[in-house]
């Protein structure tokens, strides 16, 4: 937990480190200054003086480790959240790091910068560096914890009678009722604008319907294998908690306001698939963090898991 | 919804997917126009085959307490209220006993007609 927290940190302070010492170590070679920005046509439009390019990228960095530091410690007892925040944070550094050094070796020893074409490799190598800096990031912010836990559920979290060799599955879906109204409205506007300005005016609005009108609704599954949530419609994307992750499950409330909103939601230590306010099902999960879903007839579900979580353990 | 199977009892597997739905229409958990789970997917929570999933729906589906689509799976009819999954229920257990019996199609009409024109008063003597 502690080393997800150091990366998210400190990778964009590296990252700053990086690009500064590049700057003013080659920093009598730029006779023209350096390229600071290059348009959509490829041209360099865009030049600063060493020294200024030296402290923006700096200010960047430090904003980003700011920036890191404070989603980190909303999600800090979530071992799960770190480490996606470790990625994403390693990834934004080395994409600062690499687009300036790429910008920096572009401009060395030239004499003329602006409107020249930039070399091509500059946006290949910016999105290698956000592939390699994210991976790096997920490799290093990995959890000391354990994932799985060889304990059955305490005696006193619910369970349902299921007899010796039974198999039980409980399934429900739940409706996202702001999301289907944000869906209809973003559908009735993006139907407005294609009739009035044409389909190109129409089209984005249409297309932010269609991904609300797939997250409007969610399957919730209990099974043999764990916790399982995806779109109404479609299997996938879907979230899946195995069951030997799950020291306990429960039924309890949760408000939207209480999780910043609706949607996936981390915060502290929990991780929520919150599609309304009210009644939801609880893991506590062997890392210490834990998982909610929001569904009804979650006591059921919850008694479920508890239920499978032991069998799977006795035998 | 909860879908519990036994292996180990005699009554057919997919006859007790349908019973588990039933149940869940009659306890309000699932309702008209609700869709049930994929026959694919529940056929793999369960560790069934698919077809026995399918046997159950199918069930449902002659009961008149679930539409099968092509395309859009098994859906929750109008008539999948409560009343329409108890009456089913019962439909089913008097077709059992009916051929456990060896009863034939009309006598067991003719016995409905008779409990039906019984009066209110004694309908469980």
């Amino acid at each position: 937990m502690q080393r997800s927290l150091f990366v998210a940190v400190s990778a964009p302070l590296l990252a700053g480190a990086a690009l500064a010492a590049a700057a003013l170590g080659w920093a009598d070679r730029f006779p023209a200054g350096v390229a600071s920005h290059i348009g959509p046509d490829g041209r360099i439009d865009g030049v600063a003086a060493t020294g200024s390019f030296a402290a923006t990228g700096l200010a960047v960095c430090a904003g980003l480790a700011l920036l890191w530091a404070l989603l980190v410690r909303s999600v800090r007892r979530n071992p799960a959240g770190l480490r996606l925040l470790s990625a994403a944070s390693s990834g934004s550094a080395a994409v600062v790091a690499a687009g300036a050094v790429a910008l920096l070796v572009t401009s060395l020893d030239r004499t003329d910068l602006l409107g020249r074409s930039a070399p091509g490799w500059v946006l290949p190598l910016t999105l290698a560096a956000l592939a390699g800096g994210s991976a790096l990031g997920w490799f290093l912010g990995r959890s000391p914890a354990p994932a799985r836990t060889p304990q059955p559920p305490p005696a006193e979290a619910p369970r349902i009678d299921l007899p010796v060799g039974g198999r039980a599955v409980w399934t429900r879906v739940v409706v996202a009722v702001p999301i289907a109204v944000g869906a209809l409205a973003a559908a009735g506007l993006g139907v407005a604008l294609t009739v009035t300005a044409g389909a190109a005016a129409g089209a984005p609005a249409l297309l932010v319907a269609a991904a609300l009108a797939v997250g409007t609704s969610a399957r919730v599954t209990v099974d043999a294998t764990g916790l399982t949530a995806h779109p109404g419609p479609v299997r996938r994307p879907r979230l899946h908690v195995p069951l030997d992750r799950v020291v306990s499950a429960r039924r309890t409330d949760v408000r939207a306001t209480e999780m910043g909103g609706w949607g996936v939601r981390m915060r502290g230590e929990r991780t929520a698939l919150l599609l309304r306010s009210g009644e939801a099902l609880e893991l506590d999960l062997a890392d210490g963090s834990r998982f909610l879903v929001t569904v009804d007839d979650a006591a059921t579900a919850a008694a479920l898991v508890n239920t499978l979580a032991e069998r799977a353990r006795r035998c | 919804m909860l879908i519990a199977i036994d292996p180990a009892s005699p009554v057919p597997l997919g006859d007790q997917v349908a019973a588990a739905v039933r149940r869940g229409i009659e306890d309000g958990t699932v309702g008209p126009g609700d869709r049930l789970p994929a026959a694919r997917d529940l056929a793999t929570s369960l560790g069934v085959n698919v077809h026995t999933v399918l046997r159950g729906y199918q069930q449902l589906r002659d009961e008149g307490l679930v539409e099968l689509r092509r395309g859009r799976g098994a859906v929750v009819s109008a008539a999948g209220t409560a009343e329409g999954a108890e009456l089913a229920e019962a439909a089913g257990r008097l077709a059992a006993a009916a051929r456990r019996l060896g009863l034939d199609e009309d006598d067991v009409l003719d016995a409905v007609r008779q409990a039906l024109r019984r009066p209110a008063a004694h309908p469980r003597a």
